[in-house]
Order: C-alpha cells, then structure tokens, then sequence
C-alpha cells in the first residue's frame, strides 16, 4: 500500500493512502496519523515536526440556510 | 449508509450490515447509492446486491416529487412512489436482464408517470450501457436533464464489478475553507463521479435528521447539467420521510471539475453548515471514482 502526505506552506493538509501527494513510508503515515487522532481542540494546523500551531479560522463563517428565492435562482436554467 | 471496506480488487465498495427493504436479498455484497435529480421532477436511488439465485441485482427507485412541495412537508404518497427491481449478471455463464415493476397505490396515476420515468432512463442507459460504458452520453431522457444519477450509480456498479473503479483514503489535519478545491489522484483521464464516505459509518442511517457524517457522490459536471453532491442531507427522501428541509444538499454543487494528469480536480462548497457535507479534521474519508 502506497502512503502519502501533502504538505502546504509548512504544514501538514492531510495524509492518506492511494496515489498523490508526496509518498512516506507507513511509519510516518501512522505517527501522523496520531498526531492527528490527538489534534488539541479549537483551530490548530500541524506543523511538519508533528507539533500543532494555533491558526486563525480558516472556513470562513457558516453560510446562511438559502431562501426559496435564492433556491429558485440557483436553480434557474437548470429546471 | 453502510461502511467502505475493500474488496478483492483492493477497492473500496459500499458494504451493509442491515438492510431489510431489498426484496429477495442474499449474499448482500454492496449498495445503497442515493441520489436525485437536481430538476426535482424525481429523484431515485439505486441498491446493488446479489439475489438468493446468484444474480446481480440493481434496484432502482423513484418518487416524483418536487422541491417546492417537499420543502412544505409534503406526503410522498401524494408524488406516486414507484421501484423498479432491475436484474443483470451473468448465472451460469448466461446473462439474465430483467426488471419488475412495483408501483405504490396510493397515486397510481403519479407512480405510474415515475416507473415511466425511471424505465425510459433504464432502457436508454440500461445493461447494454453499462456494459459498453456508453452510459455517461448525455441524451435527454425524462427522468432528468442530461445524465441522471441512475445511469451513473449503474456505472459505477459495473466499475466496481470489473474492477476499473479507483479508490484511495485521506484524513484531514486541518480544517479546509468552506471553498475548496479537492484533489483525488485517481489515474483516470475522464472521471465520470466520485463517491467519498466517511469511514466510521457502520450502521444503516435511517434519521432524517441532518448530521456532519460525510456520504455523498459527486458528478462530473461536464456529463452532467448540473452537477451536485449528493449527501446525507438526501437520503431523508430516500425514505419517504417528509421532514422539512431534508434535500438542501443539493444545492452544495462543484463549480470546477477537472482532470490533470491522473489528477481530479474538484472545486465545491464543502464546509458550509451542518446541513451540507463538512469535512472535518481527524475523519478518514474513504472515496472510489469512476
């Protein structure tokens, strides 16, 4: 099994398995894997070194629920 | 929902534990894709098993309905439910196609209208299409605009039977903005649609309730006016449930659907709010493109 990580500016974005990303070996994937597991609370990226550095919030606020009319709008020439 | 665990091929197939609705069925192998269409005029899903004598098994079920009466909670009966028990496979080195008809009785006018639907879909994209692979055309049929997610779940089912399905699995570190671009390293040239699950699914999910568990197909828009991913906040329909608000998922659409060397490209709204698909960080998702 191929094991891989993508890394951005530093900090570690995900880790899986398959094709993509840079490929590590499976001992780095599983202590990534449980740095993850142990991610403190709030936001927080990891850092390559396995350490976590709190960050601004990076999703942006909820959006709002859509209106109908904006439902119909969305959906307008697709209907 | 059900778990994605691999199989022989080494890709991950949609597996149940529970599922008592499927007529006749044995030696459950995988199933329960759901989807609508984005037109609202109906929406189906589609099951996949093998049945006590050996066959493959799709069963594909429709309800006309739509999105402004749904959204007012609406009965489903009112609609004309109708499922459509499709077989294909091969038994004893002979290939069996066939399909049986149930309408609900409730509106039969209206379920008659939705087993027509989903026929006419069938017939133009039916076995032959899938064995051919010439499913993801984009003729009009009625039971949608463009390519409906009938002929795509089948084609994934005959992906997934013959092996060309690719799979992989990620777990986020981090959180990712509400707008992001998604990349699934899938060595296809052309990706029809992915399919990504949370892997901590394990029980059938029957709650209407919109929750943050990830379970959605995505269509590559290209094929398919109007893509969408299909998600939890679906699969209320799926059982005739009519609570308020259940088929918002729809509208967390992808605005960008690429392939670069081997690579897909997905740009979409993912985050949103709890009644989108938010990926969260320290989940392992498990995804199969087709």
């Amino acid at each position: 099994m191929r094991y891989y990580k993508v890394v951005s500016d530093g900090y570690i974005v995900t880790v899986g398995t398959g094709n993509g990303g840079t490929e590590i070996i499976e001992e780095e994937y599983e202590s990534i894997l449980s740095a993850i597991h142990n991610r403190p609370d709030g936001d927080y990226a990891l850092k390559e070194d396995l350490t976590w550095e709190e960050v601004s919030d990076v999703t942006g606020p909820d959006e709002e629920e859509l209106s109908p009319e904006e439902i119909a709008e969305a959906l307008e020439g697709i209907l | 929902m059900f778990p994605l665990v691999q199989n022989n091929d080494g890709i991950y197939v949609p597996t149940i534990t529970n599922f008592t609705e499927v007529k006749n069925a044995q030696n459950v192998q995988y199933l329960a894709l759901y989807g609508y269409n984005v037109a609202g005029a109906v929406f189906a899903y589609a099951s996949y098993y093998e049945n006590y004598e050996g066959y493959s098994e799709c069963v594909v079920y429709g309800y006309a309905t739509n999105f402004s009466d749904y959204d007012t909670g609406g009965d489903m009966r009112n609609y004309g439910m109708a499922s459509v028990y499709v077989t294909y496979g091969y038994y004893n080195g002979a290939l069996k196609t066939d399909y049986t008809v149930y309408k609900d009785a409730y509106n039969t006018s209206e379920a008659t209208a939705t087993a027509d639907k989903i026929l006419s879909g069938y017939s133009a994209y039916g076995p032959n299409g899938i064995i051919d692979g010439t499913a993801s055309g984009g003729t009009n049929v009625e039971i949608g605009i463009g390519d409906t997610p009938i002929p795509n779940i089948l084609n994934l089912f005959y992906a997934l039977e013959n092996g060309t399905a690719k799979t992989g699995e990620f777990t986020l570190a981090q959180s990712i903005p509400n707008s992001s671009t998604l990349i699934f390293s899938t060595g296809l040239s052309t990706v029809h649609g992915i399919f990504i699950a949370d892997e901590s699914m394990s029980t059938l999910q029957t709650s209407t309730t919109p929750d943050n568990t990830l379970w959605a197909i995505v269509f590559n828009p290209t094929s398919n006016t109007g893509s969408y991913a299909m998600t939890r906040t679906t699969l209320g329909m799926a059982y005739g449930t009519n609570q308020t608000g259940v088929n918002r998922g729809f509208l967390n659409r992808v605005s960008s659907w690429s392939v670069t060397n081997g690579d897909l490209y997905v740009t979409g709204t993912y985050n949103r709010n709890n009644n989108y698909t938010p990926f969260y960080p320290g989940r392992t998702y498990r995804w199969v493109a087709w």
